[in-house]
């Protein structure tokens, strides 16, 4: 009997191989008449418009709308999903619209959105989909955001790159065997991503969400600030996100607010310029100040921004340059 | 001549299962079960049926290759 054919996936750390029939680990590609194919492309199942800055992402046009797309599936299964309802299921058991790539770019449009935020389960799972929206995008005059995880291999992210404005990094924690045991991942991958990602260019902003007793200790928040700042270099912002409990982790309590205001301490005293705390409504931590002269150039409430103070990229008051993308 | 024979008995299994306690360890060191994939029981054609229902129309992806 003929040996059956192995298909390996290389679009992700997992590599999964596949006989005829089977998915890999983010149930959106498959093995078919000795193929590999994607389920999902121009399928996605959520489409929102949202602030950018409810991506996290504070330094790409603030105050505009990013037109939001996402399919199902997910090569990561972090406990603590907010989107598991989409990302830990097939594309079979999701609400799916019909939506190739022109018509995203077209619905961005006419939406007044300035960007396409690929978000909510992770873009890199469906990355021709992506891939193909972001090349008619750059034309339209639209800017590409990919909001991640960034597991994905070197070479598909340096395909993509060239059309990516923002890449939004979910940096889950600076432990492995966290990654391992609460994400079914792990480290090395993410943080080879980060440094690609500096070395091709594309603008990077990390997320952190910190879940109380699973990733909040202030040594490993210092050590993840200080490779921040060694790798990566002090203008990327860092945001520090409140855990609420959700999907699995139901049993943890909601981040309390001084250890994030002390892991905004600890990033700030380590020289990063930009350190936001997220998911809480007021405060300094929502706002962008010039790592320079320290005025208050952003001012937000939530996720909207009541005061600007950034003039073709200079601090109004000190002419300091302020890094990110802002017009 | 009965212990010679013996001897050489006892001495030919010392020496097969040393062959096999070495065999075995380069086995398990070079080969994570793992990373060997199970060969499914998959109705190929049941899992097309339910994606066509879906309304999914599978698209050539890219990066993957084939093993030998
Ligand atoms: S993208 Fe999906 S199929 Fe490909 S290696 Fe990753 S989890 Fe496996
Ligand atoms: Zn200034």
């Amino acid at each position: 009997m003929a040996k059956p054919k192995i298909i390996q996936c290389l679009l992700c750390p997992k590599e999964c191989k596949l006989y005829d029939g089977q998915r890999g680990d983010c149930r959106v590609r498959i093995h078919l008449d000795g193929k590999l194919q994607t389920l999902v492309y121009g399928r996605p199942c959520a489409v929102h418009i949202d602030p950018v800055e409810k991506k996290p992402v504070y330094h790409l046009l603030p105050g505009s709308q990013a037109f939001s797309i996402a399919t199902a599936g997910c090569n990561l299964h972090c406990k603590f999903c907010q989107n598991w309802e989409i990302s830990q299921k097939n594309p079979e058991e999701t609400v799916n619209y019909f939506m190739p790539p022109k018509d995203v770019v077209n619905n961005a449009l006419t939406s007044g959105s300035k960007s396409i935020a690929y978000t909510y389960s992770d873009p890199n799972i469906y990355y021709e989909y992506v891939l193909d929206t972001a090349k008619l995008a750059k034309k339209a005059g639209l800017k590409n955001i990919v909001i991640s995880a960034g597991y994905i291999n070197p070479e598909p992210l340096k395909e993509l790159s060239e059309f990516l404005d923002v890449y939004k990094v979910d940096l889950k924690a600076f432990n492995n065997k966290f990654y391992q045991e609460i994400c079914s991942a792990t480290l090395q991958p993410v943080l080879e991503t980060l440094k690609n990602l500096k070395k091709l260019e594309v603008w990077t902003e990390i997320v952190n969400l910190i879940i109380p007793t699973l990733n909040d200790d202030f040594t490993e928040i210092r050590k993840m600030c200080k490779w921040i700042k060694s790798e990566l270099g002090n203008d990327v912002p860092i945001h520090f996100l409140q855990f609420y409990p959700q999907y699995k982790l139901n049993n943890l309590p909601p981040t309390p607010l001084e250890t994030l205001t002390g892991a905004r301490k600890i990033a700030i005293e380590e020289g990063l310029n930009y350190v936001y705390l997220g998911n809480i409504p007021q405060g300094e931590g929502n706002n962008t100040y010039c790592p320079n002269c320290k005025n208050l150039l952003i001012e937000r409430i939530g996720y909207f921004v009541k005061e600007m103070r950034i003039n073709n990229g200079l601090c109004n008051f000190c002419k300091f340059k302020i890094a990110g993308i802002w017009g | 001549m009965e212990a010679k024979h013996s001897n050489k008995i006892f001495l030919s299994l010392i020496f097969a299962s040393l062959v096999m306690v070495v065999g075995l360890f380069f086995y398990n060191a070079l080969h994570d079960p793992a990373n060997e994939p199970v060969i499914p029981n998959i109705d190929v054609p049941a899992v097309k049926a339910k994606i066509k229902d879906a309304g999914l129309v599978p698209v050539e992806a890219k990066y993957y290759k084939e093993l030998k």
